[in-house]
């Protein structure tokens, strides 16, 4: 609408400046139509005229609008382009600059006119820019170069730089890329190839590299440690050429190259090495084919081992001392096992041939000799024969308890209420005439030796057995109960009972808590009961109270 | 006239005069011929060395064997006893203190007729040697004497 009113009036002031034009020319004509077909003719061909006339006007307007189109389309395309445009003067001075040039230097459009390109180079890179200007406007060429411009952010903004100078050379049109991500990317690979080749360089093992055929490409300063030899002198040898493999050692390399020539890596291989002075050290190789582009080439990996072998040998060492030792401690306690069983035997046998000789001829001095001993020398041999009679009970028990302590355990489940029954049955057969309430809880069993078993409970009941004796109402009882939810065995008589005071010393040996005149006894029972709880890992204790009985615990 | 004796190995002395005060008690004292070690007991046994020319088919009605002796262990002698075809099947008693089981299964594995704990008082040891007496001497039947 706008743009036809325009036409409209642009027509108009056309038509304005046209009737002027015809009212001046006319000053000086008096020529005038003479007839009317002339005037016909004229007419006719002013009004084609204006025809004409109208039509390249029209034309004329389309044009002018293609115009304008293409204009503002060119200024959209420079303007907004995303790369930065600058036309600089021959001293470098910009004249004009589009909005990605002018965010590039972070300086608004219109304050960078007139300003050098130059000043917002950094430092480093002035002098190179200036160069490259000069080379612009010297070599009429398009040149390119890299630079970092000078921000107000902390990293740097990189750029590449295209420039060529207009034909007039008074200037110059440069194109300016933000390349700092490239730039960045680029710093970041040659850093991390930095630090592999710090890796490389400074690993504790020897690194090293070669090609197929075993010559070496690289190698670290650990390989140099390890071979003796430069890296100058390592680089175009090879384990082969440099005699770092004695004789012995080189099937393992030729089978080691082998397996790299078909790519396969290998390792960890032992191999001993000799190294330039010709000592001989173990080394660890590890190999792994790595491929370049088209070539392959090996990465090696060799690890001086001396000091683990030199550990692993004390270990080796440490153990055959430790078994030797225990060999040693072994033969140690089989000999005194022996002893100790020879001793058994000696005093199973050698000790109890004097005492049937004191019991024996006390006797026969009683029996044959009657009548010439008083009442006081009879007294005395009865004496004589019953200390003897103790002495062997007391050698018996302790046989017992040497037995228990040394018989291999022979396990397996035994019916405790059963053997409780058959012992106290046993025990009623030795004192027919006294009354005992023998309570027993059914069905206990536990696994343990059979015959340990049977002497355990032997002891136990015996002592409930003897200690109830002088008790008119004797009651014994064998049962089970729980501590700590675990099962625990028991007897339990109303005997004599005894001071909880004491109560640690029951279960050794040769104590005793009662007189002899009282209870005969040996002292032996408890302890050869708790030794045979102790072989079953369990644990055994006692309760008991003066008079009013005594319990006695025990785990199996 | 063979006579039926008894063959006692052992060295102790009191032993061997207990052993006779309880034989004599029971009127067997003049059946015991008292040997008192091992090599001795062998020598007897096989008419050797000392007993050479002792009459070989007079052999002990029963041989009660001490197994703690010097020279040659009781269970040494049992075995050459057994081993021999002229005294295998002579009864055998192992006479001793010891009440180790090994003992036992000792004088069992070697071919003991029976096994005997010398009791510590000498009314049960009387009473040992009594039965032993009766047992072997009246009431056993002995091996041929030739096979």
């Amino acid at each position: 609408m706008k743009k036809d009113k325009n036409t409209l009036a642009a027509a108009a002031e056309l038509r304005r400046r046209a009737e002027e034009r015809l009212r001046e020319s006319k000053k000086g004509e008096a020529a005038r139509p003479g007839t009317k077909e002339e005037t016909q003719r004229l007419l006719h061909e002013l009004q084609v005229h204006q025809i004409e006339l109208e039509m390249q006007n029209e034309e004329l307007q389309q044009s002018r609008a293609e115009v304008e189109t293409g204009l503002a389309q060119y200024t959209d395309l420079y303007t907004f382009a995303p790369v930065g445009y600058f036309t600089l003067e021959r001293d470098g001075a910009i004249s004009r600059v589009n909005l990605t040039g002018a965010s590039l230097l972070g300086i608004e459009r219109s304050r960078l006119m007139n300003r050098r390109f130059g000043l917002f180079v950094s430092d480093d890179f002035r002098p190179a820019f200036n160069a490259f200007l000069k080379k612009v406007f010297e070599n009429q060429a398009k040149e390119t170069c890299e630079a970092a411009l000078r921000t107000d952010r902390n990293e740097p903004v990189w750029v590449q730089i295209e420039a060529i100078a207009s034909e007039d050379g008074q200037g110059c049109r440069a194109a300016v890329m933000d390349i700092t991500e490239r730039k960045q990317a680029e710093e970041e690979l040659r850093k991390s190839e930095e630090r592999f080749e710090l890796i490389f360089e400074y690993a504790p093992d020897a690194y090293y590299l070669n090609d197929l055929k075993g010559n070496f490409i690289d190698g670290n300063k650990a390989a140099e440690k390890t071979t003796g030899y430069k890296r100058e002198e390592l680089i175009g040898g090879s384990f082969l050429k440099l005699n770092l493999l004695p004789l012995n050692q080189l099937p393992k390399a030729v089978k080691l190259l082998a397996n790299n020539a078909m790519g396969r890596p290998t390792g960890p291989d032992e191999f001993i090495l000799r190294r330039k002075s010709g000592d001989k050290i173990p080394v660890e190789i590890s190999t792994h084919p790595v491929k370049f582009g088209n070539r392959t080439v090996v990465l090696g990996i060799a690890r001086d081992i001396t000091e683990r072998k030199r550990v692993e040998g004390e270990i080796l060492r440490l153990n055959e001392e430790l078994e030797r030792r225990v060999k040693e401690r072994t033969a140690q306690l089989e000999t005194l096992n022996e002893e100790l069983e020879a001793f058994s035997h000696s005093v199973s046998h050698d000790l109890r041939a004097p005492l049937r000789s004191i019991s024996g001829f006390s006797q026969a001095l009683l029996e044959n000799y009657k009548d010439r001993l008083d009442e006081q020398g009879q007294h005395y041999l009865e004496r004589l024969s019953a200390a003897s009679e103790r002495m062997a009970e007391l050698i018996d028990d302790l046989l017992l308890l040497s037995h228990v302590a040394r018989v291999e355990l022979k396990k397996s489940k035994v019916d405790l209420t059963a053997l409780a029954r058959s012992i106290m049955q046993e025990l009623q057969k030795t004192q027919p005439e006294r009354q005992v309430e023998f309570v027993l809880a059914p069905g206990l069993a536990a696994s343990g030796d059979p015959n340990l078993m049977r002497t355990l409970l032997e002891n136990l009941l015996s002592n409930a057995w003897k200690f109830t004796s002088k008790k008119p109402q004797a009651r014994i009882e064998f049962g089970m109960t729980y501590h700590d939810d675990k099962p625990v065995f028991f007897t339990q008589d109303n005997g004599a009972g005894f001071d909880m005071t004491y109560a640690d010393k029951l279960f050794k040996p040769f104590q005793r808590l009662h007189s002899l005149a009282d209870f005969p006894g040996t002292g032996i029972g408890l302890a050869s009961v708790r030794r045979i709880v102790h072989r079953h890992g369990g644990r055994a204790w006692a309760k008991g109270k003066p008079n009013e009985g005594a319990t006695f615990y025990f785990t199996i | 006239m063979e006579q039926k004796y008894i063959l006692l190995v052992e060295d102790n002395p009191d032993d061997v005069e207990l052993t006779l005060l309880a034989f004599k008690k029971y009127n067997i004292k003049n059946d015991l011929v008292v040997i008192q070690n091992g090599a001795e007991a062998l020598d007897y046994l096989f008419a050797e060395g000392a007993y050479a020319g002792r009459d070989l088919s007079n052999m002990p009605t029963v041989i009660l064997l001490d197994l703690k002796l010097p020279k040659i262990g009781g269970l040494e002698v049992l075995r050459r006893i057994r081993a021999d075809e002229r005294t295998k099947f002579l009864p055998v008693v192992i006479l001793t203190s010891s009440k180790e089981e090994q003992d036992l299964i000792n004088g069992y594995k070697f071919g003991a007729n029976s096994y005997v704990r010398k009791p510590i008082d000498f009314a049960q040891f009387t009473e040992a040697a009594r039965q032993l007496g009766l047992y072997w001497m009246i009431l056993n039947e002995p091996p041929p004497r030739k096979l």
